[in-house]
């Protein structure tokens, strides 16, 4: 504008409009910074610049609801995503632990199966030795029956059996294994064992070496005299092989193994779940504790009986075919059932437990199939109605 | 039954062929508690027999948002006419329309009689 164009003076100064939408301009600034504390003036004309401030109060009352009620929900939204989580952190938390408990057990129950296994082995192996002396027709045969045993007897030692002579003086080798080169023969003086008529072991270059074992090596020595009726026959000498010695000879790296019956029974209590959230958690745990309590008065000592996660149990039995250990199963399912619960005074009830059974080696042959086989038998007993025993059926995993 | 009540900032009663009507007092700031005494008076002198509505906006200065969501979902109307006339009415009006989504059937208009004809149209 020229210095023509312009008003008279005064029209520089700003205008009622000006000062308005000045003051409609610094409420919408504290708007976009969320601040509600100062509403736009609205006058009393009406006009279009009331309407424009009334616009803009209301609409910042919205947008003022719209952030209390967002930040109102999302705390309520925060404060029950901690509660879950809080609670799947415990679930995960257990779960963990029943999954550690439940790797231990398996542990455990491989360990001692094969524990179970060598036993039994050993027993049958014996028992054979046994029976074969018993109608062997000869000293002779007996020995040579002997050496035949040995290497599967002492599968970590190269032996060599001895018998004495005419005059019970010295004894002479008759059979030796895996590349054993002991002396023809010895003395009986010579050796501790025939001496002392015992056994005599010497622990490396400690102890007492018998005269006839090489004095050159620090390798275990063990000197068996053969008695029988009373009379010392020969003797039976064993050398330990160590790991620095060089005739590892041909000693079996494991005898054969047989197949030893043995059971898994795999238990679940039924509607365990309905259980706890009627009488609580710690009802629940006293009746696990209950549980495993009666599992443990009712098995042999020899078997075992383990947490295996949950309301779930493994009870492991030795030396069980499929019909003892279903009888066996059934006896415990009884047992359980007449358990009279009770919980700070107040009765509880009974409950009830299904079972599944697979014995080792019908259905399975290792650890891991053997547990599955008596879980898919579990859960056939579960379809089936629950508080029942179930054998394994291995038409129920193609199912 | 009483035929008119005057409320606080506002007077509303019921015609005789059962139109129901409310006129605010000059420069009314319309909060929550208004607008509960205006639906409590509704109720009063229809005897609690939902019926059309005329408001006349033109008078009122503000309407708080509390207030806005009580006419939106008042029970005691079938249908709502409300009359404007200034810029600021109108904004009003349309921001009843369509920020508080009104529950019932609610127009604009500029003359009475216009509104009134709609509102006994049960067409």
């Amino acid at each position: 504008m020229t210095g023509d164009d312009r008003g008279p003076p005064g029209d520089d100064l700003p205008t009622a409009v000006d000062e308005r939408l000045a003051s409609l301009l610094e409420t919408i600034s504290a708007f976009a910074a969320l601040d509600f504390s100062r509403p736009a003036e609205i006058g009393p004309a009406g006009n279009t610049l009331d309407a424009v401030a009334a616009g803009i109060n209301m609409l910042g009352e919205e947008v003022e609801f719209a952030t209390h009620d967002l930040e109102e929900r999302v705390a309520e939204r925060t404060q029950k995503l901690e509660v879950i989580t809080r609670a799947l952190q415990t679930e995960i938390d257990e779960r963990r632990r029943n999954e550690a408990a439940v790797r231990d057990a398996r542990e455990m129950l491989r360990e001692r199966l094969t524990e179970v296994e060598q036993l039994n082995d050993e027993i049958m192996q014996l028992t054979e030795l046994t029976n074969l002396l018993q109608v062997c027709a000869s000293r002779k045969e007996a020995f040579d029956v002997l050496a035949q045993a040995g290497p599967k007897l002492f599968p970590d030692a190269e032996g060599a059996v001895y018998t004495f002579d005419a005059a019970h003086d010295t004894v002479e080798l008759v059979a030796s294994w895996d590349g054993f080169d002991p002396p023809a023969a010895f003395d009986r003086g010579d050796c501790w064992a025939l001496r002392r008529g015992k056994l005599h072991v010497a622990i490396g270059n400690g102890g007492m070496r018998c005269a006839h074992t090489p004095t050159d090596r620090a390798d275990d020595q063990l000197c068996m005299p053969l008695i029988a009726q009373g009379e010392v026959l020969g003797l039976i000498h064993l050398r330990c092989l160590s790991d620095t010695d060089g005739s590892e000879g041909t000693h079996p790296s494991g005898h054969e193994r047989r197949a030893v019956a043995a059971a898994v029974l795999m238990m679940d209590i039924d509607r365990f779940k309905t259980f706890n959230d009627t009488h609580g958690h710690e009802a629940g745990d006293t009746t696990l504790r209950r549980v495993a309590a009666t599992l443990r008065k009712q098995v042999r000592v020899e078997d075992v009986v383990c947490r295996y996660g949950g309301e779930e149990f493994i009870v492991v039995v030795a030396g069980v075919d499929t019909t003892e250990a279903t009888n066996r199963a059934e006896r415990l399912r009884t047992e359980i059932s007449n358990i009279a619960l009770d919980w700070q005074g107040q009765p509880l009830g009974t409950i009830t437990a299904s079972f599944g059974v697979a014995t080792y080696p019908a259905h399975a042959t290792s650890i891991d199939d053997l547990i599955r086989a008596a879980d898919t038998a579990l859960y056939d007993a579960k379809e089936s109605g629950r508080n029942r025993v179930a054998i394994y059926a291995s038409s129920s995993e193609a199912a | 039954m009483t035929d008119h009540v005057n409320g606080d900032k506002f007077v509303v009663w019921l015609t005789e062929d059962g139109l129901l009507r409310c006129e605010w007092v000059d420069g009314a700031v319309v909060t929550s508690a208004d607008a509960q005494q205006a639906l409590d008076a509704h109720a009063i002198v229809t005897g609690n027999v939902p019926a059309p509505l005329l408001v006349d906006v033109r008078p009122v200065a503000s309407v708080e948002r509390t207030a806005r969501r009580i006419f939106a979902t008042a029970p005691t109307t079938t249908r709502q006419g409300l009359i404007v006339g200034s810029p600021l009415s109108r904004t009003l009006g349309n921001f009843f329309l369509t920020i508080s989504r009104p529950t019932m059937p609610v127009k604009l208009f500029d003359d009475e009689a216009t509104a009134i004809a709609w509102l006994r149209d049960d067409g």
